[in-house]
């Protein structure tokens, strides 16, 4: 047990160290912040709901750097696309939470914040999916036409019709071979900053797929650029939190250290792998947190009466952090042994990259 | 003198609880951190502590990478368009 003296609590800092680790190495393969898995486990830790917050977001801006440092390394980071979108990102979070003290003013916020979370993660979580699907057997049927499948296969045509769209300045990004109208990039990171300000969190869970499905990168460089990204947002919310004297630096310092470990792994692991497998665990992460969300709209739409609802909503979220990290695991584990022409899954081959 | 809020009767002594206290046995949870409780902090902190935390993250994302290049295990850029995609 470690004595956090600003926070005024004790807790242990394994768990922090462990909780930076795991959130670490999603963040780091999804390309996302990770607040909606760090503050609910930090509640649970027993720091107070702002403190919780003001840790997160200061973590999040020194992981990110992490992950982003090894995503360029690996390539995957588009310093146009990246650059033309944070100004749109930063008036969207503006915008969402002025939108947020809107409903808070009349008396809406806790609900239309969890309806709309829902409802967003669950259109989400189903397009994906469905989308990931068609690409995974797409890959199948050309692998087995005896042709080379490179790291992405996409089938959605939304990013076709974006990139249609001839409103000058076009913007060429070089690494996501994207020949797009700047205003497309700017428009598509307001929408998703003004739902990031709404929620109250990171935002990546929906950029990344917005960068995939809108803007037409793939699935890597949406990841890497996205964190790119999540520098800027989350270093700006770190001040202002840090302002509001909501962090403990010393929290922070242990989860960074976690954090280093994990987002290593998480983003050395994009590289065995394939776009479809990146965005499945994307779904898969979307799920299991509107479940959380879900059962806390519950939990509040009862008149917080059944403290079940509350404490399951925990579960899910805790339990979200270690399953993603074992599927993500399995997934490098599973890479090597194909690599090296042993046994996998008939699963296995379509979502893993042979160099 | 008569029993409030802030002053409470125990045997022969007077007990005065400070107005930060009343809140805190309510449930108000928002006004005690160090800035909160009128401690001084220097207006920058916030602005050194972000930049320390980059500045950290950026050394242990360099490290990292040193470290693993060191090891042998070069990463090498991600081949984003060969074959169909």
């Amino acid at each position: 047990m470690f004595d956090f003296l600003i926070a005024g609590i004790q807790a242990p800092v394994f768990l922090l160290v462990l909780t930076g680790m795991t959130v670490g190495m999603v963040g780091g393969f999804i390309g996302v912040g990770g607040g909606y898995m760090v503050t609910p486990a930090l509640i649970v830790f027993g720091f107070p709901g702002y403190m919780a917050s003001g840790i997160d977001v200061m973590h999040i801006a020194g992981k990110s750097v992490v992950a982003t440092v090894r995503h360029r390394q690996l390539g995957n980071i588009d310093w146009i696309l990246a650059l033309a979108m944070v100004g749109g990102t930063m008036m969207g979070v503006e915008m969402g939470v002025r939108l947020l003290n809107y409903t808070k003013a009349i008396g809406l916020s806790g609900i239309a914040l969890l309806t709309g979370s829902v409802g967003i993660m669950i259109g989400l979580f189903v397009y994906t999916q469905l989308e990931t699907h068609r690409s995974q057997k797409k890959i199948n049927e050309l692998t087995q036409a005896g042709k080379t499948v490179g790291r992405e296969l996409r089938v959605s045509t939304i990013p076709l019709f974006f990139q249609r769209i001839a409103l000058k300045p076009i913007v060429r990004c070089h690494t996501a071979r994207l020949v797009i109208s700047m205003w497309v990039i700017v428009i598509v990171g307001i929408a998703t900053g003004v739902l990031a300000g709404f929620f109250g969190v990171g935002g990546g869970f929906i950029r990344v797929p917005a960068l995939v499905y809108m803007v037409g990168a793939t699935t890597h460089i949406a990841v890497g650029t996205d964190l790119l990204e999540i520098v800027v947002s989350g270093g700006y919310g770190a001040l202002r939190q840090y302002m509001s004297g909501n962090v403990d630096m010393i929290a922070v310092f242990f989860m960074i250290i976690g954090a280093m470990f994990g987002a290593q792994f998480g983003s050395i692991a994009t590289s065995f792998v394939r776009g479809p497998a990146i965005r499945y665990i994307l779904s898969y992460s979307l799920l299991l947190a509107t479940t959380g969300a879900f059962l806390r709209l519950f939990y509040m739409l009862t008149a917080q009466q059944y403290e079940f609802l509350n404490f399951f909503a925990v579960v899910f979220t805790l339990g979200e952090m270690i399953f993603l990290c074992l599927f993500i695991m399995t997934l490098v584990i599973f890479s090597v042994r194909h690599r090296h022409g042993k046994w996998v899954p008939p699963w296995i081959p379509s979502l893993v990259a042979v160099p | 003198m008569a029993e409030g809020k802030r002053v409470t009767l125990d045997g022969n002594t007077l007990k005065v609880t400070v107005p930060m206290q009343i809140k805190e046995s309510k449930g108000f949870r928002y006004k005690d951190t160090f800035m909160h409780k009128g401690i001084e902090t220097n207006p920058w902190g916030g602005v050194w502590s972000v930049v320390f935390i980059l500045l950290m993250g950026l050394s242990l994302g360099l490290m990292a990478e040193g470290f693993t290049d060191m090891c042998g295990l070069k990463l090498e850029k991600i081949k984003h368009y060969e074959g169909v995609h």
